[in-house]
């Protein structure tokens, strides 16, 4: 490992004028922070967030959604549209002037493809930015961590696409950068490699204090490495909150989608949304997002009264999930739910009515905005058996 | 994940179909490859066939000889000289279209490769001839561009530079502009990464570009037989013996010129094929797992 001497965060005062108001942090601070706009194949992307050192953001969202094209504009590859990009209180782009030259910038990215050199081999790609080449003590410090000791005499075309990734990493990180972006870095990984590789990159960013924005698609993923999710779709970034929060409460509807709420149910809410609720709904219709990991079929004898909303569903397929079976069951708005069955109980027939528990379930209103605090039920159909009124959304967060 | 590849039925018998189809066109395709094949080298092996080597030595061994041989690598070398340092920023240029309009230098560069060279040759003595403005500019320092090694090397300049400037804007290209910007992320100015990486990677494309430029450089004829008629080189030489001599006394001539245009050219073809095999484009995506 190396011992490098990393700068204090610097935390001088004044200068806020330059401007990104959404996410409040000073000009000046230790960290990256940009508020951009770039133009991407008929979509304007548009992005503001503060990233603090030793911090790591992931960007998620559906393929499209322009992760990858922030990426892009924070590296300095793409003009900005408007806005800027600064790192540790210095700008490095910003729309309408001279960009900060990429070799000044310091920023190491990792793109999907990891973009090695094909003339030069494993070692002297991780090498290239530092004094000595493939020489350098580095080189082999980083390829023993990554376990890429067998490719560092071998030219890319002979590596396996997890060992490109992993040498593009290598090599991004022996520059020493001051902020790291990487796109999608473990995705040719196996899960084994992932985890020890992705436990790697989060020590690494805490220990050199760097600020890290990592794009992946994989929620779990986002959560073993990075504090913060932001969730993008179409150009926009929909949601920043920690990733449990952004599971618990998604915003929107939208961003339900986008973190596995697979079905979204019809209900009433059970009492008036508090006053603090940007647009107070009188009690009436809303939708309950259902995910996949937050429900389960209701007990028969409850030892306690169950907190949650019950809806009705129709028994469609069973499969096998690893040691478990997972039933997929359709909902009243033809949407399948994947319910995990608890172990040691026989499989209930296709086509069964299950009545199934939903646990705290976000509400959203008819535009389809989060409703903080809402209590919503499920009227029970007629053929059903009464209606069980379980309080719901009764936790709150804070947004 | 270890699941089996579904083969759809049709995509079988597709495969198959293709197959056979495959199997047809490769005969027919050896077979017309084979006759094309012949057919250029024919006159290669007419020549050596037609050879004694008592004609070699007796054309040789007449003075000044040896002469053309020279005037044409010295024009040659010089040609290409001034095209590598003038056609290899062009050449890096269009490829990274940072020019403005690029279609129309495109189209520049193709014009004078599709002009015949005899009216190249025409149209440079309206350019430079000695009556020309260029031309008096030119003699006031003491060049002439009519009948000397000036316009000799004028004229293979000329002939060659499409050549030169689509096979090297050809190999700039195969270069991908990522490579560079990966390059200067981690750290390198424009320039280093343009020597370590550019270069490096466009180094077999410019190599066969240069050595097909050599080839048309000291082979130009059409454009030197008007405006360089004097000092002869070896093309010129060739014209001369034969329509003085005759057919026998001007083979060792071609022979000397395939002797000096060729080994270029084909070592440029063996090292690019090399390059290749040795630093390919990304074989099998392959295991994750190494």
């Amino acid at each position: 490992m190396r011992e490098s001497a990393r700068p204090v965060p610097r935390t001088r005062t004044g200068g806020d004028g330059e401007g990104v108001g959404a996410t409040r942090v000073r000009a000046d601070q230790a960290g990256l922070r940009f508020d951009v706009a770039v133009d991407r194949r008929a979509v304007v992307v548009q992005m503001a967030l503060a990233v603090a050192v030793g911090e790591c953001v992931a960007l998620v969202g559906p393929s499209g959604a322009g992760k990858s094209t922030v990426l892009a504009a924070v590296a300095g590859l793409l003009p900005l549209r408007s806005g800027s990009v600064w790192l540790d209180g210095r700008p490095l782009s910003s729309a309408g002037r001279r960009p900060v030259p990429l070799r000044a910038r310091r920023v190491g990215l990792l793109t999907q493809r990891p973009g090695l050199f094909p003339h030069l081999d494993g070692a002297a790609n991780i090498g290239y930015s530092l004094p000595g080449g493939a020489d350098h003590p580095r080189v082999r410090e980083l390829a023993d961590v990554l376990e890429l000791g067998d490719v560092l005499a071998a030219r890319p075309a002979r590596m396996s696409a997890g060992q490109r990734q992993r040498v593009g990493l290598a090599r991004v990180m022996a520059a020493d950068p001051r902020a790291l972006l990487l796109d999608e870095p473990f995705s040719a990984l196996d899960r084994d490699l992932r985890d020890r590789t992705s436990a790697w990159v989060a020590d690494e960013v805490r220990r050199r204090q760097v600020p890290c924005l990592m794009v992946t698609h994989d929620l779990a993923e986002a959560q073993r490495v990075a504090g913060r999710v932001a969730v993008l779709s179409g150009g926009a970034c929909l949601q920043v909150a920690a990733p449990e929060a952004v599971v618990r409460a998604p915003a929107t509807r939208a961003v339900a989608q986008l973190v596995g709420y697979h079905a979204f149910v019809r209900a009433e809410l059970t009492r008036p949304v508090p006053s603090t609720s940007p647009s107070p709904v009188p009690p009436g219709a809303a939708t309950i997002g259902v995910h996949g990991d937050l429900v389960s079929l209701m007990p028969e004898a409850p030892s306690k009264p169950a907190r949650g909303v019950e809806i009705i569903g129709r028994l469609r397929s069973l499969a096998a999930s690893g040691a478990a079976v997972e039933a997929f069951v359709v909902l009243e708005d033809g949407s399948d739910v994947p319910v995990r069955l608890p172990p040691g109980q026989p499989a209930p027939a296709i086509g069964t009515e299950l009545r199934l528990l939903v646990h705290s379930p976000p509400c959203f209103d008819a535009s389809g905005i989060l409703l903080h605090g809402a209590e919503a039920a499920v009227p029970a159909p007629a053929t059903a058996s009464p209606p069980r009124r379980a309080p719901a959304c009764d936790w709150t967060t804070t947004r | 994940m270890a699941t089996a590849p579904v083969l759809h039925p049709w995509a079988y018998a597709d495969r198959r179909n293709g197959r056979r189809v495959v199997g047809v066109l490769g005969v027919l395709g050896a077979l017309g490859a084979a006759v094309v094949w012949l057919a250029l080298l024919g006159p290669l092996g007419a020549l050596l066939a037609h050879l004694s080597p008592s004609a070699i030595q007796r054309s040789l061994s007449a003075p000044q000889a040896l002469a053309p041989l020279v005037t044409s690598v010295e024009a040659s070398a010089v040609a290409l000289g001034v095209l590598v340092a003038a056609g290899t920023p062009l050449a890096w240029a269009m490829a990274r279209n940072r020019l403005p309009a690029p279609r129309l230098w495109e189209s520049g560069v193709l014009v004078s490769l599709l002009m015949p060279p005899l009216v190249i040759g025409l149209l440079l003595v309206f350019l430079v001839g000695p009556l020309t403005p260029i031309g008096r500019g030119l003699a006031d320092v003491h060049l002439s561009a009519s009948n000397t090694f000036f316009a000799l090397a004028v004229a293979e300049i000329y002939e060659a530079a499409p050549y030169y400037v689509l096979g090297a804007s050809a190999a700039f290209t195969s270069v991908e502009p990522e490579l560079e910007e990966h390059a200067r992320l981690l750290g390198d100015s424009w320039w280093r990464s343009f020597r370590r990486v550019t270069l490096p990677l466009a180094a077999p494309g410019l190599a066969s570009a240069l050595a097909m430029a050599w080839a048309r450089a000291i082979g130009a004829f059409g454009a030197v037989l008007i405006i360089a008629y004097h000092p002869y080189g070896l093309p010129m030489q060739i014209w001369v013996t034969l329509q003085q001599t005759g057919l026998a006394a001007a083979l060792p001539f071609a022979l000397i010129l395939l002797v000096v245009a060729l080994p270029l050219p084909v070592l440029a073809y063996v090292w690019t094929a090399r390059a290749r095999v040795a630093s390919g484009p990304g074989t099998t995506v392959g295991d994750p797992v190494p």
